[in-house]
């Protein structure tokens, strides 16, 4: 397929900087950093919108001496580098479909009239680990929103098209589109230097309240500009080479498990380029048939399948499929090698749900599962089904292994109990 | 927000500190919320460590800044004042006691809530900035998209408090204004002209057509290639073409009905969009003409609709179809260089354009772009940009480019800037300036900027004249870009926006699609758009004598003698079960799910939005009740069990009743008197539609339970259904115009309302009453509130 040149989104969303960082492998970024050893821990979050059914993705025992549901069945060769986190979920998060908005923010009632979402898990990861690549963070989504939010609460908007991921991270545009690029780049931060003055002089006249919209819309700016200074710089280096072809989008929006794939393709390759070390990926979910064999009815409703056993059946035929490309995403972490460590070593993926019950809109005790990142896996950490622990604690314990020195996130107020190190 | 306006702010605090110390010796004041009333009438149930109903005094704070403990107190008096509490078995406070509690409660609660409720500096969201846009430069583009999806609140995506400003905002704001200016100034070169005529049997060459003399006949309503392929659209901009096709129905003696589809029919890589149905008669080759915006590779599929699956053999088969003869694609309309180049440039030649120039291209956009009068100086900042770029030697345009993207990334531009044209503090008046009036009713009624009109009266101070603001109205709501405060204001007031949000079963549901999930929006939109022209009396929402269908959605209706695809106004029988908009099928699909409906849910839905006294959240730790369609018990008979506990019984007696009506109505609308099981209950001989009928497939649902759809609506008594319901709900105008005019503040002004807002609220119920419910004359009352004007 022909690649579209560039859009200018495609240029500024996700971008970083990392000044000096060659992303060629990892022996050469061990040199741009000579002696110093560099933590390239990455983490990736994934949702799936529709929920995963949970007889079939809980062990029924706890501990380390559980037999793998149907799901995981077909993740046995990496039994031991997951672990599967039951009695989860999200303090005050209700709403039903509508939890997705802060599955990674853990921001309180998202269906409540006065909700205002918070900085979600990569964005805020993106903050402290995000200079050192040339995307802070990659967020992805099948279609339309995502899991990503700004510290003010709006979103991040994502990529849905893997041609448009593998272009931004790989593909370099022709010079006089570079140029032009550049250009507008340059041309941005003058409009933007020029804003910001306009904006401080205005919030000097106006009432607390509004003055705090003003600041807001100041912080905006001036961090958009931060960020048309990397990308500029980013422009002066070459991108990344990998050995394979672009992907070609699939355009059946209904065939959610091909284009989750490519995503997690796409994914593989950001990370293993070291193009960002922060990913989040929506699995949203369709209201239409998938083109699975034996699945005759729409994804969304088999998911309220109300007890209905032919529902239920079908909708193990998606949700295993789910898990299937999930645990060959895994695999290809683990095959792959960085300086004699594993990517999956190196890298947490969270999978899970926003929703616990999908059948009756539930949003506790949600399925979760948590793998890689050199943690000693193997286990199910089963919490109280009545009391759930926060799924906010999972997060804390990722930042910290990220590097980032904080013992709290949204309401997570301490690390993961049970994740062993 | 003037510099004055910030002032003030403090000195009001000074009145109130005033105000209550110089009304000390009365009671109410030395005992804000009411504690003494409390000790003896409440704490029993309600304090030291008594939390019946979940709720205890222990806990509840007197910070009232804060949302939660607002809500919690307003909660209180209201449950006083309405005699709910304390409950009826307790003994009764003395009369005069509970009015001095109340008294006293409503002055500490409307003063805290009067401190706060001001209009947050509204950013334009997303629709609003597109259509400003349109309206300041002149161009048709879409920029919706560009731009990171808003968060509502209260209800509304316009609401300053929510709406947030963020990185991918700005950026978004910068790849926008690119495009704005891109579309203003038109492609460089002139887009090729299109004029197309030819048949369409040249495209559709499958089996599955028959080819005649006239043309190509197309019978399936599924996979149909019979797209046009012929038309080659290069430009990347959406532009706008006139269609013409030759169709008529075939093998019918009755109208059949054309579906077309355009933009990426072919591939499916981007979107494409229903154009509309068409009504084609036998006989003569009817036109069916519109027009319709295009870009690369964007195209047209005209199908059938409702006709049958695919015919085994087209040539001998008997059915109705549709035969196509030629297809005309003329375009683009639009004139190139596009008008909004000249209206943006003036006379300026590009190759020759100096800085002077430059800076008064800025300076003409600029009073309109901030939507007021402005210094001739602001326009230095913008020259000094341009100046740098034309000193760097980069051409005109780039230049004029630079100044133009700044402007619309002002905070000026993309804010509504509201300072006070008064110097009183907002309790004795304060008003935002006539330029920040103009802006407010031009956001509420067209959600664009004012016109020059309105900026005029706003300038000349004529805006305060009396019936100036009703002249305006009246000219506002006449306008084409009136269908905005429709579009917006019912698409999120009665959740228009959701309806894509469950597909329904396709079992459950084979009757459902596309057709009649448009003509469901456009019977809302329609009937929404009728009350407000004809001032018809807002009363309608619950019940009337007519409403708006096509033959499509009459059916679902059970209404006979309407046929076609276009929507029109039918008288109700007496007896009918519609009319209002609790049983328009928009409303009860949006408040079901593509399976079931929850009477808790649409109970809820109508508590919010139709009667305007929302119930609280579940208490924590409640789990849902999970619905079971396996056809051995009902929601309703699960729901039972839930509802028995003392301690879900007192809000679910206020929530579930107007949910039981509703279950007569499956969710898509349909009536019904049983459930629709696709376990246990008896098989059925019924087709979905005249397509399954010849397929001989019938539906895949049984009959299953029986709908019961009594209950009793608290303070009303018990009602059989639906029928009756609405007939309790005629006898509250004043409840259900107040929730109206609730939502329509709300909207109006960009904030939610509050405690402090309550009496100028019914100063406006009861005077839409005296003036006989009309709801162009509440939109008048709004506009001409004093609150319209504060800041």
């Amino acid at each position: 397929m022909r690649f579209r040149p560039l859009s200018r989104r495609t240029f500024l969303r996700g971008a970083g900087v990392a000044m000096g960082l060659p992303v060629l492998d990892a022996m050469a970024v061990r040199t741009a950093y000579g002696e110093k050893p560099v933590d390239r821990t990455r983490m990736v979050a994934i949702n799936v919108g529709l929920g995963l059914h949970v007889p079939h993705m809980i062990p029924e025992k706890a501990g380390r001496e559980f037999e793998l549901p149907l799901y995981l069945k077909q993740l046995a060769d990496l039994r031991e580098k997951f672990t599967v986190l039951s009695g989860v979920s999200h303090p005050g998060v209700d709403g039903g479909h509508l939890a997705e908005k802060s599955f990674l923010t853990a921001a309180t009632h998202p269906g409540s009239a006065s909700f205002k979402n918070t900085i979600s898990l990569d964005q805020f990861a993106a903050e402290k680990v995000g200079d050192q690549t040339r995307f802070a963070s990659l967020a992805l989504s099948l279609a339309g929103r995502g899991l990503a939010w700004s510290r003010s609460g709006v979103e991040v908007p994502s990529y849905t098209r893997p041609s448009e991921v593998f272009a931004a991270l790989f593909l370099e545009g022709k010079p006089a589109e570079k140029r032009a690029q550049i250009q507008r780049l340059k041309d941005g931060q003058s409009v933007l230097d020029m804003v910001r003055e306009k904006s401080k002089r205005m919030s000097q006249r106006l009432g607390a309240a509004d003055r705090d919209k003003l600041d807001q819309f100041f912080t905006s700016v001036r961090d958009t500009e931060t960020r048309l200074v990397k990308a500029e710089a980013w422009e002066h280096k070459p991108k990344p080479h990998v050995d394979v072809a672009p992907p070609k989008d699939i355009n059946d929006s209904t065939d959610v498990i091909g284009r989750a794939e490519l995503m997690y393709d796409m994914t593989y390759l950001a990370l293993q380029t070291d193009s960002t070390r922060v990913v989040s990926f929506f699995k949203n979910g369709i209201n239409a048939v998938p083109p699975i064999n034996g699945v005759t009815q729409d994804y969304h409703n088999l998911s309220h399948h109300g007890k209905d056993p032919a529902k239920i059946k079908e909708l193990a035929i998606i949700e295993g499929e789910q898990l299937r490309i999930f645990g060959e995403f895994l695999r290809k972490l683990q095959k792959a090698d960085e300086g004699g460590v594993s990517l999956l070593d190196k890298t947490m993926v969270l999978l899970g749900s926003n929703l616990g019950n999908a059948s009756s809109h539930n949003n506790s005790n949600l399925p979760v599962v948590f793998a890689g990142g050199g943690f000693r896996h193997g286990q199910h950490l089963a919490f109280d089904h009545d009391k759930n622990e926060p799924l906010a604690n999972l997060f804390v314990t990722m930042l910290q292994r990220l590097g980032v020195e904080t013992d709290t996130f949204a309401t997570g107020t301490t690390t993961m109990r049970g994740i062993e190190a | 927000m003037s510099p004055r306006h910030f002032l003030h702010q403090s000195k009001r605090v000074a009145v109130v500190a005033a105000l209550a110390v110089s009304l000390c010796g009365v009671a109410a004041h030395a005992d804000p919320f009411g504690k003494t009333f409390i000790q003896d009438h409440c704490s029993d149930c309600h304090a030291d460590g008594m939390k019946k109903g979940g709720f205890t005094f222990d806990k509840l704070g007197t910070d009232l800044t804060d949302a939660e403990t607002m809500r919690r107190w307003v909660l209180v008096h209201d449950r006083v004042a309405k005699g709910e509490m304390p409950p009826k078995k307790e003994p009764r406070p003395a009369k005069a006691e509970q009015a001095a509690f109340l008294a006293s409660l409503t002055d500490t609660l409307t003063k805290a809530d009067d401190a706060q409720r001001e209009v947050v500096l509204r950013r334009l969201n997303r629709t609003e900035y597109e259509n400003t846009i349109r309206d300041l430069l002149g161009v048709n583009v879409e920029l919706k998209g560009m731009l990171p999806e808003e968060v509502s609140a209260h209800g509304f995506d316009n609401v300053g408090e929510a709406l947030a400003t963020s990185e991918a905002l700005i950026q978004g704001y910068l790849e926008a204004a690119d495009a704005a200016i891109d579309a203003a100034l038109g492609p460089a070169k002139q887009p090729e002209h299109i004029a197309l005529r030819y048949p369409l049997s040249k495209d559709a060459t499958n089996a599955m057509f028959r080819q005649t003399d006239a043309g190509v006949v197309l019978f399936s309503t599924g996979y149909c290639p019979s797209t046009v392929r012929q038309l080659r659209i290069r430009h990347d901009e959406k532009l706008t073409y006139r269609v013409r096709i030759h169709a008529r129905a075939f093998q019918s003696d009755t109208p059949v009905v054309m579906s077309v589809h355009a933009g990426d029919v072919i591939v499916h890589r981007r979107p494409f969009f229903l154009v509309g149905y068409w009504d084609l008669k036998p006989g003569d080759m009817n036109v069916v003409e519109f027009t319709v915006r295009l870009g690369k590779g964007d195209t047209l599929h005209p199908m059938p609709y409702g006709t049958i699956g695919r015919p085994k053999d087209a040539n001998t088969y008997d059915g109705p179809g549709i035969e196509i003869g030629d297809v005309e694609v003329e375009g683009p309309l639009e004139a190139w260089p596009p008008p909004s180049r000249a209206a943006l440039l003036g006379d300026v030649d590009p190759a020759k354009g100096t800085l002077d120039d430059a800076k008064r291209i800025v300076a003409r956009l600029l009073p309109r772009a901030f939507r007021r009068d402005t210094k001739p100086d602001e326009v230095e900042p913008y020259a000094a940009l341009m100046k740098a770029a034309l000193d760097d030697g980069r051409p005109f345009l780039d230049a004029v480019r630079l100044g133009v993207k700044a402007v619309l990334v002002s905070p000026e531009f993309l804010f509504l800037d509201e300072p006070t044209r008064t110097k009183a503090a907002k309790a004795s008046g304060a008003e935002i300036d006539d330029f920040a009036v103009a802006s407010r009713l031009s956001y509420f009624l067209w959600s664009s900027m004012p016109d020059a009109a309105l900026l005029d009266a706003a300038r000349s101070g004529r805006l305060r004249e009396p019936g100036a603001m009703a002249a305006q109205v009246e000219r506002m709501l006449k306008d084409a870009k009136a269908a905005a405060f429709v579009e917006n204001f019912v698409g999120q007031w009665l959740d228009q926006r959701n309806i894509d949000f469950t597909e329904p079963d396709k079992k459950l549901y084979p009757e459902f699609d596309e057709a009649l999930k448009e003509a469901m929006l456009g019977e809302t939109r329609a009937y929404f758009a009728r009350m407000l022209r004809e001032d018809r009396s807002v009363l309608e929402f619950i019940d009337s004598d007519w409403t708006v269908v096509n033959e499509r959605l009459a059916q679902l209706y059970g209404i006979d003698g309407v046929t076609g695809t276009t929507l029109r106004v039918v008288d109700l029988p007496k007896d009918s079960l519609r009319g209002g908009v609790l049983t328009q099928a928009s409303v009860l699909k949006v408040t079901a799910n593509g399976t079931n409906t929850s009477p808790v849910l649409r109970g809820v839905w109508v508590l919010d939005n139709i009667l305007g006294e929302p119930a609280p959240p579940p208490p924590p730790g409640i789990p849902a009740v999970e619905p079971d369609i396996r056809g051995a018990t009902t929601l309703r008979q699960q729901l039972d069990q839930h509802r028995n506990s003392e301690r879900c019984a007192t809000c679910h007696a206020k929530i579930d009743p107007p949910g039981f009506a509703l279950e007569s109505f499956d969710p898509i609308g349909g009536y019904r008197t049983w459930y629709r099981s696709l376990g246990e209950g008896e098989k059925l001989d019924v087709y979905a539609n005249e397509a399954a009928r010849h397929a001989h497939v019938r539906v895949a649902y049984r009959k299953g339970l029986p709908v019961d759809c009594t209950g009793e609506l608290p303070g009303s008594g018990p009602f059989e259904g639906i029928r009756d319901l609405k007939a309790m709900l005629m006898k509250q105008p004043d409840r259900i115009t107040r929730c109206v005019t609730r939502k329509l503040m709300v909207y109006a002004l960009g904030r939610g309302d509050g405690f402090s807002d309550r009496p100028e609220i019914e100063r406006i119920v009861a005077a839409n009453a005296a003036q006989g419910h009309g709801l162009r004359t509440l939109v008048h009352q709004i506009v001409e509130s004093p609150t319209f004007r504060q800041p």
